[in-house]
């Protein structure tokens, strides 16, 4: 009796130890195109919820220009034309315990300028910028939008 | 006096051999320490802790380099922190005042040329904007701000080339017909 | 002109003073027939000149005088050390509730310093693991849980300074 206890518990465990570290089906990845510039002091209103993300970079306007949900599955990619004959491609590598692990890659006429890897738990943001664009510079804003 | 007597003596603990030293260095500190922070309050504020700093740990200076390098890197990292800590908030920072002299025209010409070297200041990350200051404000040659940052020559530079970049870009209405 | 290029990469260290006396003589032969690069020259030092009057006009306004004072009161102060080394000599002074008390305050902190070390810190919601880029880029952590990555973009060089 007490062996088949012991059993019973080793392998209660062990299946929710294996449930735990199993890699995740799909994950939403939420992708925001914002324009910044210094031409006015301007907050699109859609952007009220990562004001406090985009204070760090001290412009004075931003402009959501593109936004963008992907439900993804463990090595699916998503894709997103920008300006400049860029795009941008967000793949899904694994989603594991509410972390997305991503790719993010940015092509230019067809070639790889830009990648990264990054992990990313609900509520954290990526920002990628830089790009010019107009007056301005693009940032892409990157979140995890959980399972 | 000498400086190295200055030196030495402050070593020892006379705290008013080491005014007369911080009286000779106290505006170089605080001209970096301004351009870093572009306020007069945070930058006074810093400036004393420079200095207080540097008594402090006045014993672990060797003669071998230049007082003004070691106390210039104890300057920067405190500014650096400074930063690293502060929120980058517009609404805070104060713009500031023209000098004296000039008209009413030439006033507002100077704050708004101030106004956007602060914000174009602000958006440098705060390393190229200490090797611009150093380079552009305090006449540092490459080699001492390699030594003050404690990064290569190359990085150095870099930084300087970029900040400038960022500079042009910024102030190109202002650089057009020249003043 | 094709000695344009080669200028354009040598007009910084020529405002700075940091080239060659041969570099310096063939810099300052091309800028006298050459009003591009002049032009170029001319806004890297007023950028110099503007930079230099924003910061050493507030200088020369600014109220140093007070500096001393605000050290010297510092230094009065005594240092973390100092403040340590006096508990460390009231754990060992002879009178019995001074002793107590020194006690009594050094195992609070050390409750409280040892707390964070117990506690494990949270984890960050963004964490970058690899980058390739074409640009230089910088990645800094900014506010409200956000990681950034800036890519410096190359300007186009102008095509006559090919």
């Amino acid at each position: 009796m007490k062996k088949l206890l012991l059993l019973g518990i080793i392998s209660t465990v062990f299946i929710t130890s294996l449930s735990s570290i199993a890699l995740g089906e799909e994950a939403g990845i939420g992708v925001r195109v914002i324009l910044a510039s210094h031409q006015e002091k301007a907050l699109d209103a859609r952007l009220q919820d990562i004001q406090k993300n985009l204070d760090t970079l001290n412009y004075s306007s931003y402009q959501l220009l593109q936004e963008r949900s992907f439900r993804l599955a463990q090595g699916q990619s998503g894709q997103l034309p920008l300006t400049g004959n860029k795009e941008l491609y967000v793949k899904l590598l694994q989603e594991q315990g509410g972390t997305a692990e991503i790719a993010v890659e940015i092509l230019q006429g067809g070639k790889g300028i830009f990648k990264t890897t990054a992990k990313l738990k609900k509520g954290g943001t990526l920002l990628i910028g830089g790009p010019k664009h107009e007056e301005g510079v693009l940032i892409l804003a990157i979140a995890a939008q959980g399972p | 006096m000498e400086e190295r007597e200055l030196i030495e003596r402050s070593q020892r603990g006379e705290k008013d051999a080491f005014q007369e030293l911080m009286v000779l260095y106290q505006r170089k500190i605080y001209s970096l320490l301004y351009g870093m922070v572009w306020n007069r309050e945070d930058a006074l504020e810093l400036t004393q802790e420079v200095f207080v700093k540097a008594y402090r740990s006045i014993k672990g200076f060797r003669m071998a380099s230049s007082f003004y390098t070691w106390l210039y890197r104890i300057a920067v990292n405190l500014a650096l922190d400074f930063r690293r800590q502060r929120v980058a908030n517009p609404e805070i920072q104060k713009e500031v005042d023209p000098p004296n002299g000039g008209g009413p025209d030439a006033s507002l010409l100077r704050k708004e040329l101030n106004a956007q070297i602060n914000r174009t200041l602000g958006h440098l990350p705060p390393q190229q904007r200490a090797v611009l200051l150093f380079r552009e404000v305090e006449g540092l040659t490459y080699k001492e701000i390699a030594k003050v940052m404690g990064c290569r020559l190359g990085t150095v530079m870099s930084r300087l080339h970029y900040a400038r970049e960022g500079m042009r870009r910024a102030l190109a209405p202002y650089l057009k017909g020249g003043d | 002109m094709p000695d344009c290029s080669r200028v354009a990469s040598l007009l910084e260290k020529y405002a700075d003073g940091a080239l060659s006396q041969d570099e310096t003589a063939f810099v300052k032969g091309h800028l006298k027939g050459c009003q591009r690069c002049r032009k170029e020259l001319d806004e890297l030092l007023a950028i110099r000149e503007h930079l230099r009057e924003a910061v050493q006009a507030e200088v020369a306004d600014a109220p140093l005088a007070g500096i001393w004072e605000g050290v010297a009161e510092r230094l009065e102060a005594p240092t973390v050390m100092e403040r340590i080394w006096w508990w460390v000599k009231a754990l060992v002074f002879p009178v019995r509730p001074l002793k107590a008390l020194a006690w009594g305050a050094a195992l609070v902190v050390l409750f409280l310093v040892t707390l964070p070390l117990l506690t494990a810190p949270p984890t960050p919601r963004v964490v970058v693991e690899s980058v390739e880029s074409e640009h230089p880029i910088m990645i800094f952590q900014g506010e409200g849980e956000t990681t950034i990555v800036w890519l410096f973009e190359k300007e186009e060089r102008k095509e006559g300074m090919r």
